[in-house]
């Protein structure tokens, strides 16, 4: 047996192959809708339960399940805890799930996990915020074209506000192609659920249960699953619970939602980016300001890795995806340490041993399944420069699917994102999504002879609205919904 | 210059009088550094502190006890004589809660009091053995003041090679009034304290190789008695109380670095009970001779951190200051040294089944998180003489100072320059 075969053995947990029971997951978890170009997110308040399971029952089976790309429309739907809690889920069932999500995004310790403060704490949101009408109930509406969204979009939300619910925000959606807001390719790197069979590197293949409860997780576990009484379940809708005969396991076949209403500042972005690169002459410098900018994100405009073209944007590269940092770029001179997407997916690059399989394995236990959509008109670069608009104008409505919020979308936000220190820089902040805590005040670019740090960056994305939800499997949404 | 000594007071809080004494730790947790009752941050040498208070019953104690944890620079008796004369009004202050305490007592009462409740642990973890709190704070001042230096002069600076820019920030160094000595290298700890730790680094190997044949066969037997016991024993996975979890987690995070303490029973029997000292030796060994220049095993965030047998029923008191939130610091241990996590607290009670001592058991997570927080107890006062300072950027405060001084070149002078 090879040595690291035998290191293999002895360190990770063997993991028993499992088959995902597809047409019991929201389509959500398997697939973007790429196809579906129009979105919208709608939010609700529970006010009277009895009709609003009556609600529910009826749009379980409208919900878009399993794998097939679904034609015309699609409709996924979530809850927080506070909407499970009024829709008649008692407290030692709400026990059993995830403490993050029962605590709610808002509570003091978790606002500070993620960095939500000043203009991004909670009290300033436009929705989910303590001051704000309690949101229950998430439904994420799809459909091919804006105006078959429309149509869509007026059918559920009269339904919803017709039985028990009322509207707390309708979230639209852009479709402004591939790209995110500040002119980059968006949502190249995700990863891809072991035992699914779509091709990808093994860099990218995570184990199921990282994204769906009910299935073994990286560390060869299934995750902690919420379940209830079995005399509760007396249509026997829910599968049994794993380690307990007397319980029904409400969570398989779900996930958690994480929701995020991120505003960006397009004009701030390039404005800095364009102060800090302006020639002698005091004149802008279009090729490096978008150097700079490409640093500070880690990918080109067209999505093209620095990693792998340090100098200039290569199209050709745009969908690259199968690279380690260590590997190529150990010391940040093509992609800064601290750039944005080598902060929220180091790949190769961490202890233990950074370049290592193990290095790579141990952070796939930070993985999302992102699941957003930008919002509110583009703006080109020359407006963006120029012009300063006030209030929130475009941004994204950012969706990440995960089992265990606290180990990966918190850690992914306090120990990597929000961490002044990450990697061993000396005082940085993310330079897309920090700024608002007071600590880091700057972003290294590594270079011989020595480093350039670019001071003061500014704060260019505002939280304005976020919750944590939970996307049950569709038997669970008719035990919800009251059999 | 010194090495590192961890100090714990423990003392029977007086009838009727917790209610004042928990009213008076809340007044010292506004502001630990700097209250008006007991300012830590007076205290020259004092890199940690934290005040317990134990509720009745814990570890067997027949009253509700204070406990006071110190880890400064050594040695221990200048320490507890300027907890006994810098603060004293403070130590008066909150000890004045306890069974005993002498009324209005001079400095030699307060020492000879401290001296007499004070215990040493049984494993000792530094960072980095002998980085004393002056190294640290002046290091910081000059990382800050290099940096600063850097980013203001960066344009003059890119045009040089590498050995001139090595050059100007000497430069810089020697001409900033305050930062000079840090062309000199830091003093290393006292001779005395060396000889000991080189006597008792070559002492133990030295006995042990002496009591071989005594040694292996009672090693192997207990090898095999472990072994059936891991097997046989039920491991329940513990069920944390939500409103306990929050209560905890609601004091953490708002620095650089958190702070935890456990109090855990070793699970019942000789067996464990031997084994436990058995991995407090081993424990004690490695912190002292292995894991002492900045790595626990891989693991680079743990500032200090402690094991000590405690209270009339021995529970294990642990307590640690770390770098970034319980999560990762969990998943640390869970992803990288789950093996050192299963020697030292293995045997206490609710922790998961290991394999032959080292395998498995913190490797199944939720069980291992579960452990962590079902043992963690509120720390009521805690301070930090560098809350912003994360243990990787000592080290590389260190490495850029040393490296002031040696003379680099080529890769070793281009590493130097990456810590900038």
């Amino acid at each position: 047996m090879a040595r690291a075969d035998l290191r293999q053995l002895l360190r990770w947990p063997r993991r028993p192959s499992a088959r995902i029971d597809v047409d019991d997951v929201q389509a959500l978890v398997m697939q973007g809708y790429g196809r579906l170009r129009g979105a919208a997110y709608l939010l609700l308040e529970v006010t009277d339960p009895i009709p609003a399971r009556s609600w529910l029952a009826a749009l379980v089976g409208e919900v878009t399940l399993g794998e097939r790309r679904p034609v015309g429309t699609a409709t996924n739907v979530a809850f927080t805890a506070t909407g499970l809690g009024r829709l008649g889920v008692t407290d030692d069932v709400l026990a059993g799930f995830a403490p993050e999500y029962v605590e709610g995004m808002t509570s003091a310790h978790r606002t500070r996990l993620l960095g939500d403060a000043g203009a991004a704490a909670p009290s300033a949101w436009a929705w989910g915020g303590p001051q704000g009408p309690s949101v229950d109930v998430l439904v994420l509406l799809y459909a091919t074209t804006a105006e078959e969204l429309t149509g869509h979009v007026q059918e559920q939300r009269s339904r919803a506000t017709a039985s028990g619910l009322r509207e707390v925000a309708l979230l639209d959606t852009e479709d402004i192609g591939l790209g995110e807001h500040f002119g980059f390719r968006d949502g190249i790197s995700q990863p891809v659920l072991a035992g699914t069979g779509r091709p990808s590197g093994d860099l990218h293949v995570v184990a199921p249960g990282e994204f769906l409860l009910g299935y073994p997780n990286q560390h060869g576990q299934a995750p902690s699953s919420p379940t209830v009484a079995a005399d509760d379940d007396t249509a026997r809708l829910l599968p049994p619970a794993k380690d307990d005969r007397d319980r029904r396991d409400l969570g398989r076949n779900g996930t958690y939602l994480v929701m995020r209403t991120l505003s960006q500042d397009v004009g701030a972005f390039w404005r800095y980016a364009d102060a800090q690169t302006r020639r002698a002459d005091g004149s802008s410098d279009p090729a490096a300001r978008t150097s700079l900018a490409a640093r500070m994100v880690g990918r080109w405009p067209s999505g093209a890795p620095l990693t792998l073209s340090p100098d200039r944007d290569r199209p050709e590269l745009a969908e690259q995806n199968d690279f380690g940092y260590h590997e190529h770029d150990a010391e940040g001179f093509a992609c800064p340490i601290g750039a944005h997407v080598r902060r929220t997916h180091p790949r190769d690059s961490l202890p233990p041993r950074p370049g290592s399989d193990t290095s790579v394995e141990v952070g796939k236990g930070h993985r999302l399944l992102r699941r957003g959509r930008p919002y509110g008109p583009p703006v080109d670069l020359g407006d963006a420069l120029t012009a300063e608009e006030a209030g929130d104008v475009r941004g994204l409505h950012f969706i990440a699917l995960c089992t265990d919020i606290a180990r990966q979308f918190e850690f992914i936000s306090h120990t990597w994102v929000q961490n002044p220190h990450f990697a061993g820089l000396y005082d940085d902040s993310d330079p897309l999504l920090g700024g608002h805590t007071g600590e880091g005040s700057g972003f290294t670019v590594q270079q011989r002879p020595v480093r350039r740090r670019y001071v003061e960056t500014p704060a260019v994305v505002t939280t304005r609205g976020g919750a944590y939800f939970f996307l049950p499997g569709a038997r669970a949404l008719r035990y919800l919904s009251g059999g | 210059m010194s090495h590192q000594v961890g100090l714990t007071f423990t003392a029977a809080v007086a009838p009727g009088r917790e209610e004042s004494l928990r009213a008076m730790l809340r007044h010292l947790d506004l502001d630990p550094a700097h209250n008006d009752v007991l300012p830590f941050a007076e205290l020259p040498d004092v890199h940690f502190a934290r005040f317990l208070v134990l509720p009745e019953g814990t570890a067997g104690f027949g009253a509700t006890t204070l406990v006071l944890t110190v880890d400064a620079d050594g040695p221990a008796g200048p320490r507890v004589r300027d907890l006994a004369e810098e603060v004293g009004a403070g130590i008066d202050a909150v000890f004045g809660h306890c069974a005993g305490y002498p009324a209005d007592p001079t400095s030699r009462q307060r020492r000879s009091w401290l001296a007499a409740h004070q215990e040493n642990s049984e494993v000792f973890y530094i960072h980095a053995v002998g980085r004393t709190l002056t190294q640290i704070l002046d290091e910081a001042r000059l990382r800050s003041a290099v940096v600063g230096f850097v980013d203001a002069e960066h344009a003059r600076l890119a045009a040089l090679d590498d050995r001139g820019v090595r050059d100007a920030i000497r430069a810089f160094v020697s001409e900033t009034p305050g930062l000079a000595p840090a062309l000199e290298p830091p003093a290393a700890p006292g001779l005395l304290f060396r000889v000991r730790e080189k006597s008792h680094k070559l002492a133990v190997p030295a006995l042990l190789v002496v009591g071989l044949p005594i040694v292996v066969p009672a090693l192997l037997l207990w090898a095999v008695a472990f072994r059936v016991r891991e097997l046989r024993e039920p491991v329940p996975l513990q069920v944390l109380d939500p409103d306990r979890l929050r209560a905890l987690s609601d004091r953490e995070d708002f620095e650089v670095m958190n702070q935890f303490t456990s109090i855990a029973p070793i699970r019942p029997g000789p067996l464990l009970r031997i084994t436990s000292q058995l991995t407090l030796w081993i424990g004690n060994y490695t912190a002292r001779h292995v894991f002492t220049r900045g790595s626990l095993s891989g693991l680079t965030t743990v500032h200090f951190a402690r094991f000590k047998r405690f209270g009339p029923r021995r529970h294990l008191l642990f307590t640690s200051y770390y770098d970034g939130s319980l999560e990762s610091y969990n998943n640390d241990f869970v992803d990288q040294v789950a093996w050192v996590l299963n020697v030292v607290f293995g045997q206490q009670e609710g922790y998961p089944r290991t394999r032959w001592m080292v395998l498995d058991g913190a490797r199944d997570e939720r069980g291992f998180k579960a452990f962590i927080r079902g043992h963690q107890i509120e720390t009521q006062v805690w301070y930090t003489a560098y809350p912003d300072l994360a243990a990787v950027t000592l080290d590389q405060n260190a490495r850029l100072r040393a490296g002031l001084g040696d003379d680099l070149d080529g890769e070793e002078l281009r590493a130097w320059l990456e810590l900038i």
